[in-house]
């Protein structure tokens, strides 16, 4: 059985792929169901949930319908959640395949690096990122992936180290084959199991830090975002619950889903470690 | 004498499902006597290792599943026993060592204490533990057994470990000792020192050994009976002497056969010119070390030279450390050097970069020792084969039909060219990785301890392919091995080495049978089976 079939009959792929599916048909089909966007007033402030008909979700204190800014805010999350998750990879992955690849100074010198970044805690390093480049969704993008690559780092030097002294590089070497072809197509093909399983994990955790920042202010101001919307409405949540819980609701759901795909992958990619401890 | 402690009676063991036979063994019947060595023998998935697992109960519950049989001990069948029943005769009535010493032990926990846990799960007197312990590790032939009562294992060499967990094994006085590949992993030196040890102890005790191997050698040092397996399926069981000596199976007849001995005529001295010349090598490990204190070093090869020439074999032999890997690593420039020269066609290449080392590359080529780490697990073997000649600038049709036809020579079919290195066997990969070799036209070939994981019919099989593409591609061939038959299968020259240094060089049928320095002698008196395979050779084969 192909792993990509084992992956496919994991009953945690399946809740969180259907979770995942949903937010990402919001998000690709928010404009073209709510052409109005999520900005306009559309009833009147502090409607309650369920009371009147199209506007399941309620409205906020200005107005706006809650499940069109849900919507738009589905668009924020997923794409700085996969960006960053980029961001990060490509530079983990590079410093992580010559520090394991090379060894030596270079090793120490880029996993010195790696450890200063690691030691800055993460958050607080990425809302100063962002406060110092203006708020944009590109430089909370950028912030995200800067604090979030030593881990991809760590995980892709170890696997070359440990694959660089094995027979088959050595016979590429033998065979002439220049360093970049051994780092590209020897090496590198068989380290990629445990970083996807990470990188969907990544992607969850980037999307929980989005909605922090946005929380405290910081977010995009031109963009619609969950974290905005429960941070906008922390002030009334006494008296209108739902404006706080349903974005809180849906965060929860996608990381929920995507840690369950990251595990999932993780079965289906790392069989021995996952196995291990189960028996 | 012969009163059977422990028979198997119609054992049949079930694979899981997706495995390429249906049962792991089938119908297995022996019978251990008291006081007797059963050599179980067999090639690597001949079953043999079940059987012991199934004996001691060790069988992994939800793959593996008994479907049938008994296996008799004391009155009881040991395959009806509940776990607690079968704990309490674990290491009390019938005991177990492993092949591997390295990972048998606990590295954080003392060896007495190893030791003492083992009486302790029995409800021996804690009083007794320590003196029993040094009495245990005195019997087994360790040195200063009450100092060594409180060491670590990493403190102990791989045969001192080994000789522990044969301690471990003989502190309840067991009936019965298992031995899975006890000598497997071991140097050939301290293998015959083990053999002994256990073949003394078992004499002392009186104990029935159930002693698993893939060589015959071993059998014939120590068995008292043998049971030959194939398949999961016995083949040939009797006295270790007829079997040897006689085999009746035609199995076992192709087993013995393929089995390397001493070779008896001497090869012609080659006056071609060397391909390679090595002089002076020197490489030192340097290891630990910081900003404020000295790296260790390790002098792994000292001031060695020699040269290879067209068309012969120089065969490095030694036992693990003695650095002949690394001169094979020098050799292929994947290991820096610290000091010496490497001459290839008269040119010095111990230091050459970029165009130059790159033309030493087309010409000089390596084969490995693991078929199954050798091949890249995502790459198509074609395409595993084609990279030499595409990396050295050949065009992709010439490497292609270069490819193809490597690929038949080394006896596999074209069309396997598309298929991923888990489709084959042991065997096959290493002819892939020959061929692979062999792509880029070298003149020179190292061969790196490359029969040494294969099973000996296979192994006879691949030495075959070497010696005739040697003499087909007239290649200068370094052969590097721990395994003197091998050596002596296919060197021309042998050079013998002893912690980074030659104590003997020449011929090998010379080498082997008049050995100068004390060193070779104590290896070749440490070849298991020695006197057997010096044998007249039987008749009918």
């Amino acid at each position: 059985m192909t792993a990509f079939k084992r992956f496919l009959r994991n009953p945690k792929a399946i809740i969180g792929m259907v979770i995942l599916l949903a937010a990402t048909i919001a998000a690709v089909l928010a404009p073209v169901i709510f052409p109005q966007g999520p900005w306009p007033m559309a009833n009147r402030p502090f409607l309650p949930p369920m009371e009147q008909p199209g506007f399941p979700l309620g409205t906020d204190m200005m107005g706006r319908d809650i499940m069109v800014a849900i919507a738009y805010g589905a668009q924020v999350s997923l794409l700085v959640g996969l960006s960053s998750t980029l961001v990060a990879l490509l530079v983990g992955i590079l410093l992580g395949a010559l520090a394991g690849f090379y060894g030596g100074i270079v090793d120490d010198v880029l996993m010195r690096v790696t450890e200063f970044f690691q030691t800055i805690p993460t958050f607080v390093f990425a809302l100063l990122l962002v406060a110092i480049l203006s708020p944009s969704i590109q430089s909370i993008i950028l912030a995200i992936g800067i604090v979030s690559w030593p881990p991809v780092a760590r995980l892709v030097r170890s696997e070359f180290a440990a694959l660089r002294n094995r027979e088959f590089v050595k016979a590429a070497m033998v065979l002439g084959r220049s360093n970049r072809q051994i780092i590209l197509s020897e090496i590198l093909p068989n380290t990629m199991s445990p970083v996807i399983a990470l990188a969907s994990l990544m992607v969850a955790t980037a999307i929980l830090t989005e909605a922090a920042i946005s929380f405290l202010g910081l977010g995009d101001p031109n963009r619609m975002s969950w974290g905005y919307m429960i941070g906008a409405s922390r002030t009334v949540i006494r008296q209108a619950w739902w404006m706080s819980f349903f974005p809180g609701v849906v965060i929860l759901l996608v990381v929920l889903a995507l840690n369950l795909v990251g595990e999932a992958l993780n079965d289906v990619l790392n069989p021995r470690l996952a196995r291990k401890g189960r028996q | 004498m012969t009163e059977p402690v422990l028979t198997v009676e119609n054992l049949t063991v079930r694979l899981p499902m997706d495995a390429d036979r249906k049962h792991a063994v089938s119908d297995v019947s022996m019978v251990l006597n008291k006081g007797e060595i059963l050599c179980v023998v067999g090639e690597s998935g001949s079953g043999k290792s079940v059987t012991a697992a199934a004996v001691m109960g060790l069988l992994p519950l939800e793959s593996l599943k008994v479907d049938g049989g008994h296996i008799h001990y004391g009155g009881q069948d040991l395959l009806t026993l509940s776990e607690t029943q079968m704990r309490r005769l674990r290491g009390k009535k019938i005991a177990m060592i492993f092949q591997e010493p390295m990972t048998s032990l606990n590295p954080v926990m003392r060896i007495g204490h190893q030791i003492a846990e083992v009486m302790e799960a029995h409800g021996q007197p804690r009083s007794e533990h320590r003196r029993r312990v040094v009495e245990l590790l005195s019997d087994v032939g360790l040195p200063e057994p009450d100092k060594m009562v409180d060491r670590y294992p990493f403190r102990l060499s791989g045969g001192q470990r080994q000789r522990v967990m044969i301690a471990m094994a003989l502190a309840l006085e067991p009936d019965i000792l298992i031995a899975d590949e006890p000598t497997t992993a071991l140097d050939v030196t301290t293998q015959a020192q083990i053999l002994r040890l256990i073949r003394d102890l078992q004499r002392e005790r009186g104990m029935a050994v159930m002693f698993i191997t893939h060589d015959f050698g071993v059998v014939a040092d120590i068995a008292d009976r043998v049971a030959v397996m194939r398949y999961g399926e016995v083949v040939e069981t009797g006295l270790a002497r007829d079997v040897l000596n006689a085999p009746q199976h035609r199995y076992t007849r192709k087993l013995i056969d393929a089995v390397p001995g001493f070779r008896d005529e001497a090869s012609a001295r080659s006056d071609e010119s060397p391909v390679l010349e090595v002089r002076n090598l020197r490489k030192i490990y340097r290891t630990g070390g910081g900003f404020f204190q000295p790296a260790s070093e390790l002098v792994a090869v000292d001031d060695v030279s020699f040269a290879i020439a067209r068309g012969e074999t120089l065969g490095l032999v030694g036992e693990s450390g003695s650095g002949k890997s690394t001169i094979g690593q020098c050799i292929m420039r994947i290991s820096s050097i610290d000091g010496g020269e490497l001459l290839f066609g008269g040119n010095d290449i111990a230091h050459a970069q970029g165009k130059e080392l790159k033309a030493y590359r087309s010409k000089a080529q390596m084969i490995f020792q693991d078929p199954f780490a050798s091949l890249n697990p995502r790459h198509r073997i074609g395409k595993s084969i084609m990279m030499g000649p595409l990396a050295n600038g050949v065009p992709r049709l010439e490497a292609r039909q270069r490819m193809e036809t490597l690929l038949e020579r080394v006896g596999l079919e074209r069309n396997s060219a598309d298929r991923f290195p888990h489709e084959f066997s042991g065997g096959q990969r290493q002819r892939i990785g020959i061929a692979r070799a062999l792509a880029v036209q070298p003149d020179l070939l190292v061969a790196d301890e490359a029969v040494s994981a294969l099973d000996v019919s296979v192994q006879a099989q691949v030495l075959e392919l070497l010696r005739d593409l040697r003499d087909e591609f007239r290649l200068a061939m370094l052969f590097i091995t721990h395994d003197l038959r091998v050596a002596s299968q296919v060197c021309d020259r042998v050079i013998v080495l002893h912690r980074g240094q030659i104590v003997e060089e020449g011929e090998v049928t010379r080498v082997f049978s008049a050995p100068e320095d004390a060193y070779t002698r104590s290896l070749l008196d440490a070849v298991p089976g020695r006197t057997w395979h010096n044998r007249p050779e039987p008749e009918s084969a």
